[in-house]
């Protein structure tokens, strides 16, 4: 009897179809615009290029407000991406997982904050540094 | 394909702390063991050991823990599909965490396995192995001898007919070969792969089977097992009926509800099918009448596909709940099983479960009688179903992709 039990924790029906022609149209004169309906804007479609590869993460540090990354945003994260020189990345150093600027430079791996209260972390020979993912977008909630 | 220690290699996604770390998850209900962290192999922790028993064990030996996150684990097995799904579109989803993948017509194909599982490493954080052979029990073997063997990073080609790799395969150890085989076919003489694929298929056929027949071929080199593709074309089963007259009850909706889930749950065990969504949907009459017009329908996900009337019950009765609105008039309702696989085929990863021997068996005995002695002779108590929804799972992961409460914090 236990299965059950974890029923509706994914709700399939999460993505609202948008009703182009939902209303009855009463008998009178159609509407003008209807040949012109369109999609409305998904933000999805803006912010996640692919899906399969991408997660979100939430911040609840500052060493990153100069980027944008306000505590408590939110991360989109593409693990696709090819993490170069210059991304926002998600690292896991020494098995923790943290948000800086990736900088490689002359073979010195840096973790770069964008807040001058911290300090740059350079990655030395022993220790274990694992990029997770790139970070593509910054969703900061203004209430 | 084949993820490693796929309930574990999800959880170390999004702990890479545990990287290294001896891990196991636990079944439903935190009953036993159903995976094991390489390292948790190691320290010689069972499959399906019981989790109360090997608990000093775990705790002496600094095993971590979970319960098992099926929100989670499907997710992330979505994903690594639709890496496959880049790279051929013929494909077949075998279980959570195993896939078939036509790659006929490709060349390098050890080259082309190294991508796919580097892409699927990159893309999702899952590490899988890929074997690669002409038949499926083949590249079953090869897959098996990619993930035992780290010389060769995770991807294996066996050729029909490599009788040095097909030997060191146990009789059991082969797809579709069940322990209780294995001494009859000792019997014969037949040890392992190679004896079996050098057997003649007319005595094997004569023996035991047809399937048994099949797999001589299949060692050879010959395909008989077909590619099943998902099927999308499999239509879903639909059960609705308007009220004989408008229905405002919470109760008596339940017991309709309960009454189109069970008929569902016929028609899919009829067909050996088993539903892998749910959905109840509820409206009120379109035509006129003095009140607002209201329709709506919730879906869940079973954690593992299901004919279950008692699960099928419970399921559509929780949707219910969340669409229902007190004060209206409503005209119909009904209820929608999809996602329907072959019932024999699913379960795979759960040997283990207690109850799916006795829920089979129950649904077994309540479908002849009902077929004897007419339907709903014997039906479930509509009432005392809805009570104790939380079940144990005290060590549960966070549902980091699916749960917007649950999203992974960084500091």
């Amino acid at each position: 009897m236990s299965i059950a039990l974890y029923i509706g924790q994914i709700n399939r029906a999460s993505h609202m179809p948008l009703p182009l022609y939902a209303s009855k149209v009463p008998a009178g004169f159609p509407s003008p615009a209807e040949d012109y309906m369109e999609g409305r804007l998904d933000l999805n479609e803006r912010l996640i290029q692919h899906p399969h590869a991408t997660f979100l993460l939430k911040v609840s540090g500052d060493s990153m407000i100069g980027a944008g990354i306000m505590p408590g945003g939110m991360l989109v994260v593409d693990r696709s991406i090819e993490p170069v020189h210059g991304k926002i990345v998600i690292a896991v150093l020494d098995g923790q997982l943290t948000v800086k600027r990736l900088h490689k430079k002359h073979g010195v791996i840096r973790l770069m904050p964008e807040n001058n209260q911290y300090r740059p972390i350079t990655i030395s020979d022993e220790q274990d540094l694992e990029i997770w993912g790139v970070v593509t977008n910054v969703i900061n909630c203004l209430e | 394909m084949d993820v490693n220690n796929f309930y574990v290699s999800c959880e170390r996604v999004f702990r890479p702390d545990l990287e290294g770390v001896p891990v196991v998850v636990l079944s439903n209900n935190d009953a036993c063991i159903i995976a094991r962290s390489q390292e948790s192999k190691g320290l010689g922790f069972k499959m399906g050991a019981l989790f109360h028993k090997v608990l000093p064990d775990l705790k002496k030996a600094g095993v971590k823990v979970f319960s098992s996150n099926y929100p989670l684990y499907g997710d992330m097995s979505d994903r690594a599909v639709s890496v496959y799904r880049q790279f051929t579109p013929r494909l077949e989803i075998y279980s959570i965490d195993e896939s078939f993948l036509d790659l006929s017509g490709f060349d390098e194909l050890l080259d082309l396995g190294q991508k796919i599982k580097q892409t699927t490493k990159r893309d999702t954080g899952l590490p899988v192995c890929v074997g690669i052979a002409q038949t499926k029990t083949l590249a079953k073997i090869a897959n098996r001898i990619a993930k035992k063997n780290p010389q060769y990073n995770g991807v294996f080609k066996l050729e029909a007919g490599d009788a040095e790799q097909l030997q060191k395969i146990e009789n059991a150890d082969i797809w579709g070969i069940s322990r209780r085989l294995d001494p009859k076919l000792q019997e014969l003489g037949i040890y392992n792969a190679l004896d079996l694929s050098r057997a003649d298929p007319k005595k094997i056929r004569q023996k035991f089977s047809v399937v048994l027949e099949r797999m001589v071929y299949e060692l050879n080199g010959i395909s008989c097992l077909d590619l099943e593709e998902v099927a999308p074309a499999k239509k879903g089963i639909m059960v609705s009926r308007g009220f004989g007259q408008y229905q405002d009850k919470y109760p008596r909706i339940q017991e309709a509800v309960a009454v189109y889930a069970t008929r569902a749950g016929e028609k899919m065990r009829k067909q050996g099918l088993a539903a892998n969504t749910l959905t109840t949907f509820l409206r009120t009459s379109p035509q006129g009448d003095a009140q607002t017009y209201y329709s709506n329908s919730h879906t869940v996900a079973f954690p593992e596909a299901t004919n279950d009337t008692a699960l099928i019950i419970k399921a559509a009765w929780w949707c219910l709940k969340k669409i229902y609105r007190p004060g209206l008039k409503y005209q119909k309702a009904g209820v929608f099983l999809d996602g329907l696989v072959n019932a024999d085929c699913t379960q795979k990863d759960f040997f283990f479960k207690p109850d799916t021997g006795k829920s089979k068996t129950l649904m077994t005995v309540l479908d002849k009688l009902n077929k004897d002695h007419g339907r709903d002779t014997v039906r479930f108590a509509a009432s005392g179903v809805s009570t104790d929804w939380k079940m144990r799972q005290r060590m549960v992961s966070p549902r980091y992709t699916t749960s917007w409460d649950d999203i992974k914090t960084i500091p």
